[in-house]
């Protein structure tokens, strides 16, 4: 098992010419995925580390074409920016029954596998809820260590996971594909609220237009009921048939270019955050476990004899278990 | 989450030119389903697609399928990339239609475990995980 003591010299090698850098790389996101005490080590250690210039969330509904669009993300992003470096951290469930997973995200990014100016890492979410964790931030750091400009979260858009992305993500897009549902069900499934741009993919598919301008009116529907002048245009992009893809892909720049003021800050805030949480979590399990380890029958016992009040009980209750956490 | 119960990833592809994915996409579910994170790489990639993709997930070992009887040499391929990068530590084992005579070639270029066709699950998980045990 790696620990944190071997942090700087994988640090090191991750940034040098060394074959082995990927290596270390990888090493260093693996430290971040599996404990969050070794993620904070890392976290320090990179604090003055490069950072992404632009991180974007990538969410919707299962099947919609996350990973073949950031496929072709990829494809157009190395096209447009020969020297630069991009990241793709892509997100999928563990099993609740026995903890595997099936990261199959990188299947449809094969492609560029070997192109190194390309880093691909599958996450499994590890009975986090969201899927998004302390790790995926340390993943994030590696990937701006290793001098990616542009890196793509993909999480799939199903229970929390499109809230989480936000929090992490500069921007969100949200990719939607005809055949996936009504607009009603979209606007109650919050995925709105978290779009700072739409996607709908699978234009080569027949009912892609229609699908389209729906979307398009359930988005001017909510700006207004909103207020908001602003009008979110959706985009039709295949990704099968790459058609779009290279507007996208100048819209994120434009997107990223108005933006980018703001998100350094922005980034700071949301990191504060979600250490708290993270924080939050961690004294959450060591109470509950200190509340395991300690015997609170016989105080029951005390208050149904009358011996006790509640309030005592659980004043001392609180005090012992204050006692055993460190 | 603690140290003992983090999962082990594994990389499950094929490499050479034939397109059966059977026995891969078999593999992948059991090795899902005995709590292993499996990351496929699906089929006809070469061997520099399979090594890039294990380094950059940090697997533990590789699992790779074969029908072309293009065994040895890509074998051989995915064994020197893997030592050119450091990461000859990740375990390599192999499945398919091998011929017994290839066996011994195999292991002697590292190949820790090869699974023929007809192996029992069980026996597939119990391989695995002692392969893996550190
Ligand atoms: N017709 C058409 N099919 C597409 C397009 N993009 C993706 N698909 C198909 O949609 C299916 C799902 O694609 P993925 O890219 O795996 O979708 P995903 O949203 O990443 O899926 P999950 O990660 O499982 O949630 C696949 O069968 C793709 O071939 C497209 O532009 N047009
Ligand atoms: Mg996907």
């Amino acid at each position: 098992m790696i620990s944190h003591q071997d942090i700087p010299a994988l640090i090191q090698d991750a940034c040098s010419e060394h074959p082995s850098w990927s290596r270390a790389a990888g090493r260093l996101m693996s430290i971040a995925e599996n404990s969050s005490t070794e993620t904070a080590h890392l976290l320090a250690a990179l604090t003055n580390a490069a950072e992404p210039r632009i991180v974007l969330g990538i969410t919707g509904a299962p099947g919609s074409g996350k990973s073949s669009l950031t496929n072709s993300l990829i494809t157009a992003f190395r096209q447009q920016y020969p020297e630069r470096r991009i990241g793709v951290i892509a997100i999928d469930p563990s099993s609740p029954f026995s903890g595997g997973a099936l990261l199959g995200d990188r299947v449809r990014m094969m492609n560029h596998a070997d192109d190194p100016l390309v880093f691909i890492r599958s996450s499994a979410t590890r009975g986090n809820m969201g899927g998004i964790t302390l790790g995926t931030l340390g993943v994030l750091r590696v990937m701006g260590l290793i001098g990616c400009d542009l890196v793509i979260i993909e999480t799939v858009g199903v229970g929390q996971s499109e809230f989480e992305v936000i929090e992490i993500a500069d921007m969100t897009a949200v990719v939607l594909a005809p055949g996936q549902g009504d607009t009603i069900q979209f606007l109650k499934a919050g995925l709105m609220e978290v779009g700072d741009l739409f996607i709908i993919n699978k234009a080569d598919s027949p009912d892609a237009e229609r699908y389209c301008t729906e979307v398009a009116n359930a988005l001017r529907y909510l700006a207004s009921a909103k207020g908001s002048l602003e009008i979110v245009q959706p985009f039709l992009v295949s990704a099968r048939l790459n058609t779009g893809i290279l507007q996208l892909l100048e819209h994120i720049e434009i997107f990223s270019q108005r933006e980018q003021a703001n998100w350094l800050c922005k980034r700071r805030a949301k990191m504060h955050a979600r250490i708290k949480r993270v924080i939050f979590e961690e004294a959450r399990k060591q109470i509950e476990a200190a509340f395991e380890a300690i015997a609170y029958t016989d105080p029951i016992d005390h208050i149904i004899t009358g011996q006790s009040t509640v309030a005592t009980v659980i004043d001392r209750l609180v005090k012992q278990l204050a006692s055993q956490i460190r | 989450m603690s140290e003992e119960n983090i999962p082990k990833r594994i990389l499950i592809g094929k490499v050479g030119l034939d397109g059966h994915h059977r026995g891969a996409k078999y593999v992948t579910n059991i090795l899902r389903a005995a709590g292993y994170e499996v990351i496929y790489t699906g089929i006809r990639k070469s061997p520099e697609q399979i090594v890039a993709s294990a380094i950059q997930e940090d697997v533990a070992m590789i699992g790779l399928s074969f029908l072309s009887g293009a065994h040895l040499p890509l074998f051989h391929q995915v064994v020197d990339l893997l030592k050119a990068q450091d990461a000859d530590d990740i375990i390599l084992v192999g499945g398919g239609v091998i011929p017994p005579d290839d066996l011994a070639a195999l292991k002697a270029m590292g190949v820790a475990e090869v699974f023929t066709p007809g192996v029992a699950d069980q026996n597939i998980i119990e391989k695995v995980a002692a392969l893996l045990k550190d």
